[in-house]
C-alpha cells in the first residue's frame, strides 16, 4: 500500500507539486504519465522521502512521513527509504563494482547479510532476466538494457515494498523486456506494489492497473487503466490521450 | 657588502668603498649589480657584470675559470657558538663532538670544514646561517671575519670562541679575457694601499688588524684552497641529496593528500565561519609563493617558540602548500560524481557516510588519481625550492656542487638523471593504479568517463 496526501512541493514559490492525493492497495502497478516537466520526476523523489516537500504527508503500509521531515539523520526516514526501491532512468550503476559488487552492496552493508546469502540472492535475481554469465563484468561493458537489468536486480534484493521505476522505456532492451516484466509481475504477485513514471503509454498499457495522468504538478486524473483509456473522467486527460493517439 | 639597515635599497660596506675607490683610480664609476653569491663566478661568466668584489678568495677552482686581482684585504676565520654553549673552545671540539658547523657555501670556511670532516651545513647566505645557530638549529658558524664582524659580533646570543685562524684574501674576480683590466686594477689596488686608503676604508668599518701588514709588504704566503672533486664523492653526494628529496616528496605528499580532505569538505559542506576558513587557507597558500612561505615557517616560527629542523619545515611546508591544491583536487572529484548515485544510495538505505565510504569517494579518487600523479610529479620538483632554507636535497647539491667546480653539464645530467629515475617509476606505478581503480577500462587507454 501506498499513499500520498495533500502533498505539495514549491520551487521559488511555484508549485511544483500541487495537492497531490492519491492511494494504491498492494498489488498494483501504478503507471504515472505527462509531459516532460509535469513534475513526475518530483513526485517520485517525494514518494521516496529523497527530497523534502512543503504540505502533506506520504505513506507505504503503515509508515508516514509528514511534510518537513525527511533528514538523513532521523532513523524512520531510513525505514521508510528502504521500503521503496528505485530504478532511476540513467540507471546509476556503481561503475567502479561489478554486477555482483552491485547488486549485493546493500544486502551486506545495509541488511547485514553474509555474502554468501546476498550473493546466492543476487545469482537467483540475475538469473530470471539471463545475466547470470555477466557476475563479473563492469557495468560499463554492459548494454543499455542489461544495465537496466542490473539495476532493477540492485532494488530487488532491497526486497522492497514499493519499486519505483523511472522511465524505463529509454533504456530496455527489447528482446529481453519479457524477462524483466516476468520478473516484474512475480513481484507484484507476491503483493508489492510497482509504479512506473513515462512519458509513454504504449509500455504502460497492458501492464499498469492504475494510471495517473499529471499536467503542471498537478493531479488530473487517478483511474483504474481500463477507465483511464476508455473513459478517462477529465477533459485533460481525453486531450492528452487523443492527441497521444494521433501521434502513434 | 650589506643592505643599508637605515635605507635597505643602498648597499654600503668595505667592498663597494673599495670598489669606489679602484673604480675613481680606473676613473670610471662603479655600478653595483647584486647578485647570488653561490652562482656568482657563473654571473661574472655570463657577462652580468665585469668585476667580482665581494669578500672574493682566490680558490683554484676558481683560477680554472676566471683570474684574479692582487689581494686588498686578509681575511681570517671565526668560530662563533651560542653564549650558553658550554664545551666548545674550538673547531676541533665540533668535530671531535660532531657537532653541525654551519657557513657560507662555497668559501674558504666551507672548503676547510669538508676537508677537516666536520659535520656542516652550507648556507646561501650569512644571515641565516647566524639565525639557525641562535635558534639551535645548528651548533656553530664558522665565517669569515667581516662577515662575522657585520652579522654576529654584537649579537648578545653568541660568543667568539678560539684564535682567528686560517688567513686568506679577498681580490676582485675577473673574466679570462680581461688582463689589460686586471693589469689596471692591480696598480690602482697598488696605489690604494700605499696612500693608505684602504686602511682607512677598513679602519671605518673595524676590520684592520695586524695581519694587514703583509699587504703592504707584499710578503705572505697565502694557501690558495680549493675543492677536491672526485666523481665517486659527487655521487654519493648526490645520492645522499636525492634521498633527502624523496624523504620530503613523499612526507609532504602524505600530509597534502591527508590535509586536503577536511579542507576540501571545510570549503563544500561547511558552516559559513568553516567555509571562509578553508577558503582563507586555500587562497593564502595558492596565491602566496611556495619559497615565501618556506622562508616565513623557518625563520617565523623560531619568533613564536617553534623551531624545527630544515628538512622537516621544507617538508610541513610544502604539505600545507600542496593541500591547498589536493582539495580542489577533491573538490571537483566529488563534485563529478552524479548526485544521483547518492540517491540511489539512499534509496537502498546506505547512510551518508557508508555512501560515502562505499560508493561516493572510490568513484571520486578515480578521477582525482590523474591530477594528483602531476601533483606529485610537480611537488618532486618542488622540493628544489627547499634551498632556500639550506636543506641539501637535488637541487641544493647539483647548484652548489656544479658552482665549485664548474661542471655544470655533467653534473646537470646526472642530475636529470636522478629525477628521472624518481619520477618515471613513481609515472608508472599511477598508471598501474588508475588502471586498478578503472577495472572497467581493459587497457586502461580510453579516456575516464565521468558519468
Amino acid at each position: 500500500m501506498i499513499k500520498a496526501e495533500n502533498l505539495s512541493k514549491r520551487a521559488n514559490g511555484d508549485y511544483i507539486l500541487r495537492d497531490i492525493n492519491f492511494s494504491l492497495s498492494s498489488g498494483s502497478v501504478l503507471g504515472i504519465i505527462g509531459e516532460s516537466g509535469s513534475g513526475k520526476t518530483s513526485l517520485l523523489m517525494c514518494l521516496t522521502a529523497l527530497q523534502n516537500f512543503d504540505s502533506g504527508e506520504i505513506s507505504v503500509k503503515e509508515m508516514t512521513v509528514k511534510s518537513g521531515s525527511v533528514n538523513n539523520k532521523d532513523e524512520y526516514i531510513w525505514s521508510y527509504r528502504r521500503q521503496i526501491g528505485v530504478v532511476f532512468q540513467h540507471l546509476y550503476l556503481f561503475p567502479h563494482l561489478t554486477v555482483l559488487q552491485n547488486i549485493i552492496e546493500a544486502p551486506v552493508h545495509v541488511l547485514y547479510q553474509s555474502r554468501e546469502e546476498a550473493a546466492e540472492k543476487a545469482m537467483e535475481l540475475l538469473g530470471k532476466v539471463g545475466l547470470s554469465h555477466k557476475l563479473n563484468d563492469y557495468p560499463d561493458n554492459l548494454s543499455g538494457g542489461e544495465q537496466q537489468r542490473v539495476a532493477i536486480c540492485r532494488a530487488l534484493a532491497m526486497s522492497p515494498e514499493v519499486l519505483l521505476l523511472d522511465e524505463p522505456t529509454s533504456a530496455l532492451d527489447p528482446r529481453f523486456s519479457s524477462d524483466v516484466r516476468s520478473l516484474l509481475q512475480e513481484f507484484v504477485s507476491q503483493g508489492h506494489t510497482i509504479i512506473i513514471v513515462s512519458h509513454s503509454l504504449n509500455f504502460l498499457r497492458g501492464f499498469a492497473s492504475h494510471l495517473i495522468y499529471m499536467e503542471k504538478g498537478e493531479l488530473i486524473e487517478f483511474n483504474t487503466a481500463e477507465e483511464f483509456l476508455t473513459s478517462p473522467l477529465d477533459e485533460r486527460t481525453r486531450r492528452f490521450l487523443n492527441h497521444f493517439l494521433q501521434v502513434l | 657588502m650589506f643592505a643599508d639597515p637605515s635605507n635597505p635599497q643602498v648597499y654600503i660596506g668595505f667592498d663597494v668603498e673599495v670598489a669606489e675607490a679602484i673604480a675613481r683610480k680606473l676613473g670610471m664609476e662603479a655600478e653595483l649589480v647584486p647578485t647570488d653569491w653561490t652562482s656568482i663566478v657563473e654571473s661574472l661568466k655570463r657577462k652580468e657584470f665585469r668585476v667580482i668584489i665581494n669578500g672574493f678568495e682566490p680558490t683554484s677552482d676558481r683560477a680554472r675559470q676566471i683570474i684574479f686581482s692582487k689581494p686588498y684585504y686578509i681575511f681570517q676565520l671565526q668560530l662563533t657558538v651560542r653564549k650558553d654553549q658550554k664545551g666548545i673552545d674550538s673547531l676541533s671540539d665540533c668535530i671531535a663532538q660532531r657537532k653541525v658547523v654551519g657557513t657560507l657555501a662555497n668559501c674558504a670556511a666551507s672548503r676547510l670544514l669538508e676537508s677537516s670532516g666536520a659535520v656542516y651545513i652550507e648556507y646561501p647566505d650569512p644571515v641565516a646561517a647566524y639565525v639557525d645557530l641562535e635558534y639551535g638549529r645548528i651548533d656553530a658558524v664558522l665565517m669569515d671575519v667581516p662577515m662575522e664582524m657585520f652579522y654576529a659580533r654584537k649579537n648578545p646570543a653568541f660568543r667568539n670562541v678560539g684564535p682567528l685562524f686560517q688567513p686568506g684574501t679577498y681580490v676582485a674576480g675577473l673574466r679570462t679575457e680581461d688582463t689589460e683590466l686586471q693589469h689596471r686594477i692591480n696598480t690602482a689596488i697598488d696605489t690604494l694601499l700605499a696612500d693608505g686608503t684602504i686602511e682607512r676604508i677598513m679602519r671605518k668599518w673595524e676590520l684592520w688588524d695586524s695581519a694587514q701588514s703583509a699587504l703592504l709588504t707584499g710578503t705572505g704566503d697565502f694557501q690558495i684552497t680549493g675543492r677536491t672533486f672526485n666523481w665517486g664523492e659527487a655521487l654519493i653526494k648526490l645520492l645522499k641529496a636525492a634521498l633527502v628529496t624523496i624523504l620530503i616528496a613523499f612526507g609532504s605528499m602524505i600530509i597534502a593528500m591527508v590535509l586536503g580532505v577536511p579542507l576540501a569538505f571545510g570549503q563544500t559542506y561547511g558552516s559559513a565561519p568553516l567555509r571562509w576558513l578553508c577558503t582563507v587557507y586555500i587562497e593564502f597558500f595558492r596565491g602566496t609563493p611556495v619559497l615565501v612561505q618556506l622562508l616565513f615557517l623557518y625563520f617565523g616560527l623560531p619568533v613564536v617558540g617553534i623551531v624545527l629542523p630544515g628538512w622537516l619545515t621544507a617538508l610541513i611546508g610544502l604539505g600545507l602548500n600542496y593541500a591547498a591544491y589536493e582539495s580542489q583536487i577533491y573538490r571537483t572529484a566529488f563534485q563529478a560524481v552524479p548526485q544521483r548515485q547518492w540517491d540511489v544510495s539512499y534509496s537502498l538505505g546506505m547512510k551518508p557516510f557508508l555512501t560515502f565510504r562505499r560508493i561516493i569517494f572510490p568513484q571520486a579518487f578515480r578521477i582525482a588519481l590523474p591530477p594528483m600523479t602531476n601533483d606529485f610529479v610537480a611537488l618532486f620538483k618542488d622540493t628544489s625550492t627547499a634551498y632556500v632554507i639550506a636543506v641539501w636535497e637535488l637541487a641544493t647539491a647539483y647548484r652548489e656542487m656544479a658552482n665549485a667546480t664548474g661542471q655544470f653539464l655533467l653534473l646537470g645530467i646526472i642530475v636529470s638523471a636522478f629525477y628521472l629515475m624518481m619520477s618515471l617509476p613513481l609515472a608508472h606505478y599511477a598508471r598501474k593504479l588508475e588502471k586498478k581503480f578503472n577495472p572497467s577500462k581493459g587497457n586502461g587507454k580510453e579516456a575516464l568517463r565521468l558519468d
